[in-house]
């Protein structure tokens, strides 16, 4: 028994007090002992749960009942959570896993929050750099630039509740624009380049790439560029989820060095974007341009 | 066969036909339609003088716009004996014409001799 309750004392005294010889006065410390110690980060780490618990309700607009079906326990237990009497680390994996999903962060940030207050991982830029020149696919890409439109959408609004971003869709009237900005850039490459349209055109259908796109997709892209034909975001989502990325600006690299930039750039990155996205949750992948936005 | 009158068909196939065969230009000139269409025109003009019935029609009926006229239509062949449009492509593309366009231009100018 001793040697248990020693654990709450820093000092023990010992007096010889006849008829007691070994009567034990045990002082209590002025500085925090272990227990104090750790009964305060109990209640740090139980406060940062509950924060953490709310965060997710408040951030998803959900009643704590449809709180739980995501993170897969009874109302019995969110309340038990929301009354404090669980500290984060004797909760399942899998719940913490659960709520960390729903918080947009990894378990470990999760828990280190528990312990410190803040949201940080053993993942640093260095390794996310590293692993973006190294191991990134394709398939990663959309799935990347929507993270880090997400981010900046939320650095913009910090006082509003984070949505999921999704890329804006780019109107008809930036779709016919963008039409006609690539067959101004094909008459500029005519220009550089000090060649006729048709050579021009020869050079396009002839490039690597071009020689996957099917006759009709070349046809509307000659169109385009003849002005003929107004570009829509339907026949943009067709080519580029055919091929996977935009055939245009991929043949115009290849047959100039002119750079494509401005206006044009713009509005291939947007409309780039938001196909990625289309990509996306439609299990394609999707390259997009490197532009001078 | 050659007895049969022209029909209302007739005239549609060969428009659609003259359409194809005209984009087929622009897109081979890499040009628009309008300016393969003032080509076409000083080429005629060069050709066989002025359009009958004008300019203006004969670009709607090359834009897939107009249907070939009867009217017009038989009184050229009877003066050319011959289709002056399909002359005109001859003139302008390097290569074979569209071979649908040819049979047909000769199913139409045959009928149109004997109307």
């Amino acid at each position: 028994m001793i040697p248990q309750a020693i654990k709450c004392f820093d000092e023990l005294i010992v007096l010889s007090i006849p008829p007691h010889p070994y009567l034990v006065i045990l002082m209590p410390s002025t500085k925090p002992n272990y227990l104090e110690r750790e009964s305060r980060q109990d209640q740090l780490e139980v406060s940062r749960f509950i924060k953490s618990l709310n965060q997710y309700l408040v951030k998803n607009k959900l009643s704590q009942r449809k709180g739980c079906e995501k993170l897969e326990i009874t109302i019995g237990t969110m309340t038990k959570y929301l009354r404090g009497e669980v500290n984060p680390f004797d909760v399942k994996t899998r719940i913490t896993r659960n709520l960390a999903r729903e918080l947009g962060v990894t378990p470990e940030a999760l828990y280190t929050y528990f312990e410190t207050g803040e949201y940080k991982d053993s993942v640093t830029i260095q390794d996310v750099e590293s692993w973006i020149t190294s191991s990134i696919s394709a398939d990663d890409l959309p799935r990347i630039l929507n993270a880090l439109s997400h981010s900046q959408s939320k650095d913009q609004t910090t006082a509003k509740p984070s949505k999921p971003s999704v890329p804006r869709k780019p109107t008809a009237a930036e779709c016919k624009k963008t039409g006609q900005l690539a067959a101004q850039h094909f008459r500029n490459i005519q220009r550089a380049e000090v060649i006729s349209a048709k050579e021009a055109w020869k050079l396009f259908v002839d490039s690597e790439f071009s020689q996957m796109v099917e006759t009709e997709h070349l046809d509307a892209i000659l169109d385009i560029l003849r002005g003929e034909l107004i570009l829509t975001l339907e026949t943009m989502s067709e080519v580029y989820l055919t091929y996977g990325r935009c055939p245009v600006v991929t043949a115009f690299r290849k047959i100039s060095e002119l750079p494509i930039d401005g206006e044009f750039s713009q509005l291939v990155h947007n409309a780039e974007l938001y196909i990625a996205h289309l990509a996306g949750k439609q299990n394609k992948t999707f390259e997009m341009s490197v532009v001078d936005v | 066969m050659n007895e049969d009158q022209l029909k209302h068909e007739d005239y549609v196939a060969y428009s659609n036909l003259l359409n194809i065969q005209f984009v087929d230009y622009a897109r081979t000139e890499v040009i628009s339609n309008d300016k393969a269409n003032a080509r076409f025109l000083d080429r005629f003009i060069e050709m066989y003088g002025p359009p009958k019935g004008g300019p203006e029609i004969m670009k709607k009926i090359l834009n897939g716009k107009m249907l070939l006229p009867d009217e017009i239509c038989i009184a050229v062949v009877k003066e050319h004996m011959h289709c002056p449009l399909i002359g005109v492509f001859k003139s302008l593309i390097e290569g074979a014409l569209n071979t649908e366009l040819i049979d047909l231009s000769n199913r139409i100018v045959a009928r149109a001799l004997v109307t």
